[in-house]
């Protein structure tokens, strides 16, 4: 597979002397033509300045990026036709139509498709004539999804696709990534949803204060991490298994390297004593505890699955 | 999936090229917006036309009738409503209520150069200034006023001006919060501009008028007078108006004035200029 991305030893840092942010602290990626990654990370990690570095926005102080083998800050007349890039938010003249903005982003690209098609894609064609500032959020979304897509570009940046959209366009949103990547679209996001990481990357890296803590398909990623099983406390005393305890809400949760193993000790443990274990469930290690790990996190337990850090700033 | 997008991102794309225009794409855009505007709508078109035709026509029914003097300073009037009203006002509030929309920042993620992204807001103001030019001019000279002694003066001052007032807004939208913010960010600009117009400058001492003499807007005042009236401002009327051939030796000092100012103001507006609000 040949190189869509490649970064080397990126650092940016903002402001000067005492108030001086060091965003982004030597990262590495190297993105696949055709794949699609996402950068995972909490807010202040750093991944909207590591992707305003990959597309050119910005400069690294220092480090390399190559799109498509070439500086998309140095080369950007021959890189930014290539590229759809949706920011963190906004970017749409309030007054004018959705029609009237796709026109004007048409306008500015050098191999467009049509307004139309761009429409259909995010299923806003009958909101064409509906001027921008009188849409949901989620709307506006979609339409900021449609200009990046507007110029067919070869890859998109896309930072935090879905954020404000209803389960049902967000689902939409994801098979509309999917089907433009089956036809060879290379996408880098950014996403605050651990299912949208899971539905949509072929490899995942987790940022934490500025550097990449972890790179590797979800398999990779959680795969060395141990599993869970739980279940009420049969209030009986239960074979030797390492890892178990009972927590606060009388569940008795064992937590193991040896999924199988463990739970095949638990159920023949069970049935021999003619023991039914109520509320019974087993599952492999998530990426949200790969997750919360590195943000070293994991003391408190989130209140949402999907939702781990909340809104942006 | 349509075929479309399949055909073009496996980079097999039918014959045709798409001629892209970037700066009318763009400029269409800010034209339907100003046009949406009926704030800016009204000053555009009210302030230009009415404002000199009215000085104008109450010039013309005085005793001495339509002087050369009083065309030149119902001209005056009107190149300062254009360049202060048509172009600068209304281009530093759309840049500054595109830069608050985030369109800015997000227009420059694509294939627009950033020239492109800046000039397009000046364009609607220039096309509503060659219209206004047209109506203003066309009705002060066929309703009998003395002939203009150079119109290409009235060209150069428009054609200097327009560059130079585009970037006093956009070097002003560096200290403008937000739309409504500028009607007090602009007044410095304005002010100066009222300051620099015949009517303000004739009653001043000489020494103070030597000095607004090199304001921004006195210059281009002076091209007007020149055109119209065949003098620079704050000459006696007692000397002769100069001919065609002389009014462009006059020419030198407003346009060196202006060449001065035009560079300040790029490099205020480069150095100081901001795409994100939250930079």
């Amino acid at each position: 597979m040949s190189a869509a991305v490649r970064a080397r030893g990126l650092h940016r840092t903002y402001g000067r002397g005492r108030n001086a942010y060091h965003a982004v602290r030597g990262v590495d990626l190297d993105v696949g033509d055709g794949e699609v990654f996402a950068l995972l990370g909490t807010n202040g990690a750093g991944k909207t300045t590591t992707l305003d570095l990959l597309e050119g926005l910005a400069r690294p102080d220092d480090g390399t990026v190559e799109i498509f083998g070439l500086d998309p800050h140095r080369n950007r007349k021959q890189v930014r036709p290539q590229l759809g890039i949706m920011l963190q938010s906004g970017g749409l003249p309030a007054e004018l139509t959705v029609r009237e903005t796709l026109t004007m982003w048409r306008g500015t690209t050098s191999n467009p498709t049509t307004v139309d098609h761009v429409l259909e894609q995010v299923e806003l064609s009958v909101r064409a004539d509906v001027r921008v500032r009188s849409l949901s959020g989620g709307e506006q979304r979609r339409v900021d999804l449609a200009s990046a897509l507007l110029g067919q570009p070869r890859l998109l940046f896309l930072d935090e696709p879905t954020t404000g959209l209803d389960p049902e366009s967000r689902r939409h949103t994801w098979k509309l990534l999917t089907d433009l990547n089956d036809s060879g679209v290379t996408m880098v996001l950014t996403t605050h949803y651990l299912e949208e990481a899971e539905a949509l990357a072929d490899r995942i890296a987790i940022m934490h204060q500025g550097t990449i803590g972890r790179t590797g398909t979800l398999r990779d990623l959680v795969h060395d991490r141990p599993a869970t099983i739980s279940f009420d406390d049969p209030g009986q005393p239960m074979p030797p298994i390492p890892g178990a305890r009972i927590d606060a809400g009388a569940r008795v949760v064992i937590t193991t390297p040896d999924l199988e193993h463990d739970l095949f000790e638990l159920l023949s443990w069970a049935r021999h004593r003619q023991i039914h274990l109520e509320g019974l469930d087993a599952r492999a290690a998530t990426l949200e505890s790969v997750f919360l790990d590195l943000a070293g996190e994991t003391d408190a337990a989130p209140s949402s699955r999907n939702e781990l850090i909340g809104a942006t700033s | 999936m349509s075929t479309a997008t399949n055909a073009a991102t496996n980079g097999v794309t039918s014959g045709h090229t798409f001629r892209r225009h970037p700066l009318a794409a763009l400029a269409r855009a800010e034209y339907l917006q100003f046009r949406r505007n009926k704030t800016l709508m009204f000053m555009g078109v009210a302030f230009p036309i009415m404002v000199p035709l009215v000085f104008y026509f109450i010039a013309r029914a005085s005793e001495d009738g339509a002087t050369a003097s009083s065309v030149a300073a119902a001209l005056d009037s009107y190149a300062m409503y254009a360049l202060v009203f048509v172009l600068f006002y209304p281009m530093l509030s759309m840049v500054t209520t595109r830069r608050g929309e985030g369109v800015l920042k997000r227009l420059r993620t694509g294939e627009a150069t950033d020239r492109q992204i800046l000039m397009a807001p000046a364009v609607p103001g220039l096309g509503l200034i060659v219209v206004s030019a047209i109506v203003v001019g066309a009705v002060v000279y066929a309703t009998g006023a003395p002939a203009p002694v150079n119109p290409l003066a009235f060209l150069i001052a428009l054609a200097a001006g327009a560059p130079l007032f585009a970037l006093l807004a956009l070097a002003t939208s560096a200290v403008t919060k937000n739309a409504e913010a500028a009607q007090i960010t602009a007044l410095p600009v304005m002010a100066v501009a009222i300051i620099g117009l015949s009517t303000s400058r004739e009653p001043m001492p000489e020494a103070v008028a030597d000095v607004v003499d090199l304001t921004p807007y006195a210059a281009i005042s002076d091209l007007v007078h020149l055109g119209a009236e065949g003098k620079v401002v704050g000459v006696a009327d007692s000397v002769a108006a100069t001919d065609f051939a002389g009014t462009f030796a006059e020419m030198g000092r407003p346009l060196v004035t202006l060449a001065a100012w035009t560079l300040i103001a790029a490099a205020v507006a480069y150095k100081g200029f901001r795409w994100d609000e939250r930079e």
